[in-house]
């Protein structure tokens, strides 16, 4: 392989894996706040990119204004998700945990295929389909403003947990939700906020890769698998692992593609799975994590 | 009073005698195959209740196992010219190694790892169904699958499978009952209850949990293998992440920690599927309900029934002495 | 201490530290075969993590175990129980979901062998050994007097019953070694004398047993040996009126607590 094509299959995979990133990063803040694996994180990506299609293309709003309030939408839905569903069974094994975000997620899919009906919806580049070329490779605008807009999310976030009264509260609730409590916070606003902020993550994840990838109904599931990869190969719970770890599927599957003999790139999304199945066997604390102790 | 032996016995001999009746009652090949359905889909909700109901674990990709059964048997028959039955037999032992190479390590952890391996895997499996070119057939499938025979008697209508499947049916539910009322089967309730006291009991919770995973698993093969012998033809479309789906849903309606709970649910979701599609005839976006109303179930059982999923089915029969 | 007999149970020299808490502290003791050791000390002293330790529920930072010589630490939960460890723990662990009869035939389960396929096509085999666990458990809760609730679930016991439910739920898988981790906690005065008279006992079998207990006069009435933990440390391993008389006891835990 040439160098110029490696580079492209770089660039394309950290573009992907932007996507992942937020998902992945979804993903963590939600498990950190509540120990659930949030099997409807992928929905929240596919509304993202529909609801940006509905405002954006069909209603003429203008992008900025078409993309906050996309995401602002989306992270109500995960508001109304907290409370209707997941509120009333925090409590419940995590097998019931598990099948509920597994409902939700069916449900969230059905309500989107109802409303924007089965096909893929086309929505246009940001700023036109120009490219740049560094050194042989194509960058598309939209990729930049994929990297540069996840690069701020994951900025923002880490400013949001460092250095806010709300963000350092969240913090103490994942690591000790009961002297979290003692010191006066309130856990179920904390459990209600992660979930909008991880449903904000993946809606702003699906309205930039919107104009990249279509926006279509039934395509949360395999984000989530991917997303969920990252966490996992980030180390459960790490936030700065699910990051990195998102970033290295998107490499992974693309540069997989481009390796493998013509005529198996189907087998693109098989890839991020083996992957998956492989840390699980080998390092199922993540490749950067340590091994959690577990079950006591 | 009954007690809770003769109340298991009585249950059993009703469930007997409305899976008898229906033939009498009627020679609808609609209906029969909507039997049939509803017995292949208890095949594998069954193993999926065990799991769910008794390990605690839930899998997100039976259907690929379904489809592992389905595919086995068409490809051991067809390209290899394999007998039937032995193919059938085959393609289990096949599944169960793959589910148990897949179980092995994610059971030692926590319960969403299995649920995203088993998600992961059967996305897999389905593409790897589509992608198989000749071996599989690709998109298009594999035509042309035998019927099953025993001599020169052929099960080649709905009527016969139907009279195949439901005594296997009928079959599954007295080894799940042998299964729960031995000591393994207490091992599987103790670990439902309290692994930390399980363990302290000198019992090995990871292994019993793949056990029952594995066992799971060669269910839906087998239910598999008789679904493509008996419609005769497959592709990758049945086996896909929402089949998986509706299974959970069949053993969460049901009742996963009870004996028929997963029948029961199987026959709830198919009838309520086939009512859908009726009722698409005439109202179109109807068909495109299914999945959204599943999803409606699931969190309305949940939420004003969680413990009919969690243990509270259970509890009525749990005061039971066989001495 | 003379005993010729080699120790059923030597914890050596064990470690554990949380973060940068040490609960338990260089602890060393034996515990000779037919011996009813009692394990006392203030609250946080590391009596539970002690057996949480030996049990296999937390990996040691340092030290060993020994059962007959044979070394425990690194080995998982459940083979130490399959080893013939039993224990029973301060906050109740029954199976809330199942019988009486149920719970304590669990306790017997590394006594069966049947596998997958002998079990769901309940062969001859399978029956024979329910039939021999059976008997095993029905002795065992005739053992701590419960014989005529077998068939009641057992959440609907009084909290004193399932704590003897628990009791039998150890006995029934016939261990070498008993561990009972404040069996009296919860009691209602009269409970505690029944459990005394029931430890007594066990004792009388033979079977090696360590007791973890705040209740003094029931650790005086029937331990041969007592061992005592204060701040993760070991500080004495005597007979009963010796620990009373060792003034280091006395003002670490007896003074200092004064408990009854």
């Amino acid at each position: 392989m040439q160098t110029s094509e490696l580079l492209q299959y770089l660039v394309t995979g950290v573009t992907v894996g932007s996507v992942y990133a937020l998902v992945a990063l979804g993903f963590t803040i939600i498990y950190n706040a509540t120990g659930i694996i949030n099997f409807a994180q992928g929905e929240f990506v596919v509304l993202g990119g529909l609801v940006f299609y509905s405002l954006y293309v069909v209603a003429n709003v203008p992008l900025v204004l078409a993309l906050v309030v996309a995401v602002l939408i989306v992270a109500a839905i995960g508001l109304l998700m907290e409370r209707l569903a997941i509120r009333p069974l925090i409590r419940s094994p995590v097998i019931v945990l598990i099948i509920i975000t597994v409902a939700t997620s069916v449900l969230l899919r059905g309500a989107a295929k109802l409303v924007w009906g089965p096909e893929s919806l086309a929505v246009p580049t940001f700023s036109g389909d120009k490219s740049i070329f560094i050194g042989g490779a194509a960058l598309q605008l939209q990729y930049l403003w994929v990297l540069g807009l996840t690069a701020l999310a994951v900025f923002g976030v880490r400013l949001f947990f460092d250095h806010t009264l709300v963000g350092k509260a969240m913090q103490a609730c994942a690591i000790n939700p009961d002297a979290a409590r003692l010191a006066g916070i309130s856990v179920s606003r904390m459990v209600q906020g992660s979930f909008a902020l991880s449903a904000a993550l993946s809606g702003l994840a699906g309205v930039v890769i919107s104009p990249i990838t279509f926006a279509s109904y039934d395509g949360g599931t395999i984000l989530a698998l991917k997303g969920f990869c990252g966490a996992i190969i980030g180390g459960l719970g790490n936030g700065l692992g699910a990051v990195v770890g998102g970033l290295f599927i998107g490499v992974l599957e693309k540069l997989g593609i481009g390796l493998a003999p013509e005529g198996y790139a189907g087998l693109q999304d098989a890839f991020a799975f083996i992957v998956l199945l492989l840390v699980l066997f080998l390092r199922p604390g993540g490749l950067f994590g340590t091994e959690r102790a577990e079950g006591v | 009073m009954f007690s809770e032996r003769k109340l298991e016995l009585l249950g059993f001999v009703v469930a007997a005698l409305i899976v008898a009746a229906l033939p009498l009652v009627t020679r609808s090949n609609y209906l029969l195959s909507i039997g049939v359905f509803i017995g292949l889909y208890s095949m594998v909700a069954i193993g999926l209740g065990l799991l769910m109901g008794y390990a605690g674990q839930v899998s997100l990709g039976h259907a690929a196992f379904y489809g592992l059964g389905a595919y086995g048997s068409a490809i051991l028959t067809l390209h290899y010219g394999w007998n039937a039955w032995l193919a059938i037999v085959v393609a289990a032992f096949a599944t169960a190694l793959v589910a148990y190479l897949i179980g092995m390590p994610t059971l030692k952890l926590h319960g969403h790892y299995l649920a995203m391996a088993t998600l992961g895997f059967g996305i897999i499996v389905r593409i790897l169904f589509n992608e198989g070119g000749n071996l599989t057939g690709g998109p298009s499938g594999l035509p042309a699958i035998a019927d099953l025979n025993i001599g020169s008697f052929v099960f080649d209508n709905d009527l016969r499978i139907y009279c195949l499947v439901w005594p296997l049916v009928l079959l599954q539910v007295v080894l799940s009952r042998n299964l729960l009322r031995s000591r393994l089967g207490r091992a599987l309730r103790a670990i439902h209850d309290s692994e930390i006291a399980a363990r302290s009991c000198a019992i090995n919770t990871g292994r019993h949990k793949l056990m029952v995973f594995v066992l799971s698993a060669i269910y839906a093969s087998v239910a598999g293998s008789l679904y493509a012998h008996w419609v005769n033809f497959v592709n990758p479309h049945p086996f896909g992440f929402v089949f998986s789906i509706e299974l959970v849903v069949m053993v969460v309606v049901g009742g996963g920690a009870t004996l028929w709970g997963p029948v029961i649910g199987a026959a709830a979701l198919t009838v309520i599927d086939q009512l859908l599609v009726q009722l698409g005839h005439v109202f179109a976006p109807a068909k495109d309900m299914d999945v959204v109303l599943f999803g409606v179930i699931v969190v309305l059982v949940l939420l004003f029934l969680p413990q009919g999923l969690a243990r509270g089915l259970r509890r009525k029969g749990v005061a039971r002495d066989g001495a | 201490m003379a005993h010729d007999s080699r120790p059923l149970l030597g914890v050596q020299r064990i470690r554990k530290v949380f973060g940068g808490l040490v609960a338990v502290d260089n602890v060393s003791f034996d515990v000779h075969p037919g011996v009813i050791l009692g394990l006392i000390g203030p609250n946080g002293a590391g009596k539970t993590t002690l057996f949480n330790v030996i049990t296999g529920l937390y990996a040691a930072t340092s030290g060993a175990a020994m059962l007959e010589g044979r070394p425990l630490l690194g080995l998982t939960q459940d083979t130490i129980a399959c080893l013939g460890v039993a224990r029973t723990f301060q906050n109740l662990q029954i199976f809330p979901s199942m019988s009486v009869l149920d719970n304590v035939l669990t306790g017997s389960h590394r006594h069966g062998y049947s596998g997958l396929v002998p079990t769901v096509l309940r062969l001859p085999s399978v029956r024979a050994e329910e039939r021999r666990l059976r008997a095993q458990a029905r002795e065992a809760l005739e053992f701590v007097g419960l014989a005529d609730r077998a068939a009641v679930p057992a959440a609907s016991l009084p909290p004193g019953q399932q704590r003897l439910v628990e009791i039998a739920r150890a006995l029934a898988g016939q261990p070498r070694l008993l561990l009972l981790d404040e069996p009296a906690a919860g009691l209602t005065t009269r409970e505690t004398e029944v459990l005394g008279e029931l430890i007594q006992r066990i004792a009388d079998t033979g079977l090696t047993t360590v007791v973890i207990e705040h209740d003094m006069s029931l650790v005086m009435e029937v331990c041969a040996t007592v061992a005592v933990l204060d701040q993760g440390k070991l500080l004495a391993v005597d007979t009963p009126t010796a620990i009373q008389a060792n003034p280091q006891v006395i003002a670490a835990y007896l003074g200092e607590e004064g408990q009854a």
